[in-house]
C-alpha cells in the first residue's frame, strides 16, 4: 500500500554550502493493512518520512509509492485527490477553533466536494463512531485533549481513506487518554482494516497498537521487522534504549521494594549460581522482574537488603555480568 | 450652551463625514483583504510563494504608508477628479482616504493571517485543500476576530484622516469645523464638531470589539 524506494531529503542549508540531510537511504514497505510503527528520537527524520507520504514534501530522490500511485511525481490536481484518500492526524489536533466539531469533520468532505445531503449523513455517522455525538455543537476550545483528537480522527476518516497517518497523534495526551485513543484507532482498524502508519517517540504506543516497526536515528532506518521480534533481540543501541524506557515504565509500575537493575549475563547459569550464594550469604532478597531463560536477553531484578551488602552484589554483578544498570534505588 | 450652533449645518456636516467614513471603510476592506492576502501566501513556503509579486506589493504598501497623510490628500485631490468626476466634496475625499488606509489595513490583514497556527493550514493541504480554499475557508475565517479588530483601528484612522481631507475641500466635520467654527470665531461650532467626531469613534469602537468578542471562539 505504501512503499518508499531509496528515498534522500536533503535540505539547503542556511549558509548555502553544505546541505542538511534529513532522509539517508530510506526503504519501507507497508503492505495493505497492517499497522505499521516509525519510532525514533526527535530529529530522527521521522517526521519528514511520514509528510513524504501525503506529498507535503518530496523526496531529493527516490520514489514514493502509496496505493499504487507515485505521489511524488503527480500533478497538482490528482496529488489533492490522492490526498483526500490519505487521512492524517496530528500531535496538536490542528482543529480550526472558529467551526463547531460537526463542522470541523464537514471540512474534509467539503473540500472532497461533497454534496450537503452526503456531508450531513457522513458526519453524523462519524461522530457517532468517536463518540461526540453529544459535542458536535462544541467549539474546539471547550473539548479536552482527548475529545479533540477524536474529532481529529472523524475528520481524517471522513472520506473513507485506506491510508490513515499518526503523526505523534498521542504525545499530548495524558496516559489515560493515550489509551482511549489507541483503543479508538485498533477498533477502527479492526473494522475498516484501514493501512495505518504512525510515528511515535514512545516505545509504549508501538508495543500496544503496532504490527511492523521500523526504528529510525539521523534519517536512516536501523532495524525493521515484527514487533517483537525488534524488541525481544535489539541489536542497535537506539533500539535497545528503546526497550530499556519500556522497561523502565513496567519497573515504575511495578511497586518495588529495594534497588532496581538491569542485567545482561554471558553466562547466566554460572552467574546465576555466584549470585545466589553470595545474596543468600548476605541477607540480600532478589526479586526477579523481568527475564527469560534465553542467555541472551537481559533481566531485571529487585534487590532488597542492607545498604552495604546491596552494593557488594551489584559489584558481583558487574563483574559477571556484559551488561549492569541501576534503574532505581541505591546506586 | 451651544446657543450659537446652527445644527442644520452640523446634521449635514455629520452625514457627510458618516458618508465619507462608510464608503472609504468598504473600499478600504475590499482592496486591503486581498493585498493582505498576497503579502501572506506570497512569502517563502506558504501556499503561493512568488518573490517579486511580494516585492512589488510591499513596496507600493510601503511607498502609500509613507507618505503623510495631508500630502496624499493635496495629491489626490486631481485624481479623484479624474475617477469621480470632481476634486471637491465628500466622494472626492473617498479616494486620498482609501489610498491612504487600504495599505494600512493591508498589513493589519498580514499580521492577523500570519497569527493562524501554520499547522492548520498544512492540515487542510494534507486532506486536499485547494489553496484558494485554504485561504476562504481556513486563514479568513480563522482571522475574522483580527480582521473585524483591525477594521475598528482602521476605521477609527479613517475618521480622524476624513477631518483633515475636510479641511481642504471634502466636506463634513472638520470642514465645519474649520470654516463656521475656527474661521468664523464661533467655538461653539468647533466644540460641537469635535465632540461629535470623538462619539463617532466611541461608538466605532464599541461595535467593533463587540463583534469581534462575539466571533472569537478561541
Amino acid at each position: 500500500m505504501i512503499h518508499l524506494k531509496g528515498i534522500e531529503k536533503t535540505y539547503p542549508s542556511r549558509s548555502g554550502s553544505n546541505p542538511v540531510s534529513a532522509l539517508t537511504e530510506v526503504d519501507l514497505e507497508i503492505k495493505a493493512g497492517e499497522i505499521y510503527g516509525i519510532i525514533g528520537r526527535s530529529g530522527a527524520g521521522k517526521s519528514t518520512l511520514l509528510r513524504l507520504v501525503n506529498g507535503l514534501e518530496a523526496p531529493s530522490s527516490g520514489e514514493v509509492w502509496v496505493d499504487e500511485k507515485e505521489i511524488s511525481r503527480l500533478g497538482e490536481k490528482d496529488l489533492r485527490l490522492a490526498r483526500t484518500k490519505i487521512g492524517i492526524i496530528f500531535q496538536h489536533f490542528n482543529l480550526l477553533w472558529s467551526r463547531t466539531v460537526w463542522e470541523n469533520v464537514a471540512f474534509s468532505l467539503e473540500v472532497a466536494g461533497k454534496s450537503k445531503g452526503e456531508i450531513r449523513e457522513k458526519v453524523s455517522e462519524l461522530l457517532e463512531r468517536v463518540g461526540l455525538m453529544d459535542r458536535a455543537h462544541a467549539y474546539p476550545s471547550q473539548l479536552s485533549g482527548g475529545q479533540k483528537q477524536r474529532v481529529g480522527i472523524a475528520r481524517a476518516l471522513a472520506n473513507n481513506p485506506k491510508v490513515l497517518l499518526c503523526d505523534e497523534a498521542t504525545s499530548a495526551l495524558d496516559p489515560e487518554t493515550t489509551a482511549s485513543i489507541l483503543q479508538l484507532l485498533r477498533d477502527i482498524h479492526r473494522d475498516t482494516g484501514i493501512t495505518t502508519l504512525l510515528i511515535t517517540h514512545e516505545m509504549s504506543v508501538v508495543k500496544s497498537i503496532c504490527q511492523q516497526v521500523a526504528v529510525m536515528d539521523g534519517g536512516r532506518i536501523i532495524e525493521q521487522g515484527r514487533v517483537a521480534d525488534v524488541f525481544k533481540n535489539p541489536t542497535h543501541p537506539v533500539t535497545k534504549q528503546f526497550v530499556r524506557q519500556t522497561e523502565n515504565e513496567e519497573v515504575a509500575d511495578a511497586d518495588t521494594v529495594g534497588t532496581v537493575v538491569h542485567v545482561r549475563f554471558r553466562d547466566f547459569a554460572s552467574a546465576w549460581k555466584r549470585l545466589s550464594e553470595e545474596s543468600t550469604a548476605r541477607g540480600v532478597h532478589i526479586r526477579v522482574l523481568a527475564g527469560s531463560i534465553k542467555p541472551s536477553e537481559a533481566w531485571t531484578f529487585d534487590l532488597e537488603g542492607g545498604r552495604e551488602n546491596v552494593a557488594q552484589i551489584l559489584d558481583l554483578l558487574k563483574e559477571t555480568a556484559v551488561e549492569t544498570e541501576v534503574i532505581a534505588g541505591v546506586q | 450652551m451651544f446657543s450659537e450652533v446652527d445644527w442644520n449645518l452640523v446634521w449635514q456636516a455629520l452625514g457627510e463625514t458618516v458618508y465619507m467614513v462608510v464608503i472609504s471603510s468598504f473600499f478600504t476592506a475590499l482592496f486591503g483583504i486581498p493585498l493582505g492576502i498576497l503579502l501572506v501566501i506570497t512569502d517563502k513556503r506558504h501556499i503561493w510563494q512568488h518573490s517579486w509579486l511580494r516585492k512589488v506589493i510591499g513596496a507600493v504598501v510601503n511607498v502609500f504608508r509613507a507618505v503623510p497623510f495631508i500630502i496624499l490628500v493635496l495629491i489626490l485631490f486631481p485624481v479623484a477628479k479624474l475617477l469621480v468626476g470632481t476634486s471637491l466634496g465628500a466622494t472626492a475625499a473617498t479616494i486620498p482616504l482609501i489610498a491612504g488606509a487600504a495599505p494600512f489595513y493591508a498589513r493589519i490583514v498580514e499580521t492577523a493571517l500570519r497569527e493562524v497556527p501554520w499547522g492548520v493550514v498544512e492540515a487542510a493541504r494534507a486532506m486536499g485543500s485547494t489553496r484558494f480554499g485554504v485561504v476562504r475557508k481556513v486563514l479568513l475565517p480563522e482571522a475574522t476576530p483580527a480582521l473585524i479588530s483591525g477594521l475598528t483601528v482602521t476605521c477609527v484612522t479613517l475618521i480622524s484622516f476624513s477631518a483633515m481631507a475636510g479641511v481642504v475641500g471634502g466636506g463634513g466635520l472638520g470642514d465645519a469645523a474649520f470654516r463656521y467654527g475656527f474661521q468664523s470665531f464661533n467655538d461653539d461650532m468647533l466644540y460641537i464638531c469635535g465632540i461629535l467626531l470623538v462619539a463617532l469613534v466611541f461608538i466605532v469602537q464599541w461595535i467593533g470589539d463587540g463583534l469581534s468578542r462575539r466571533l472569537d471562539k478561541r
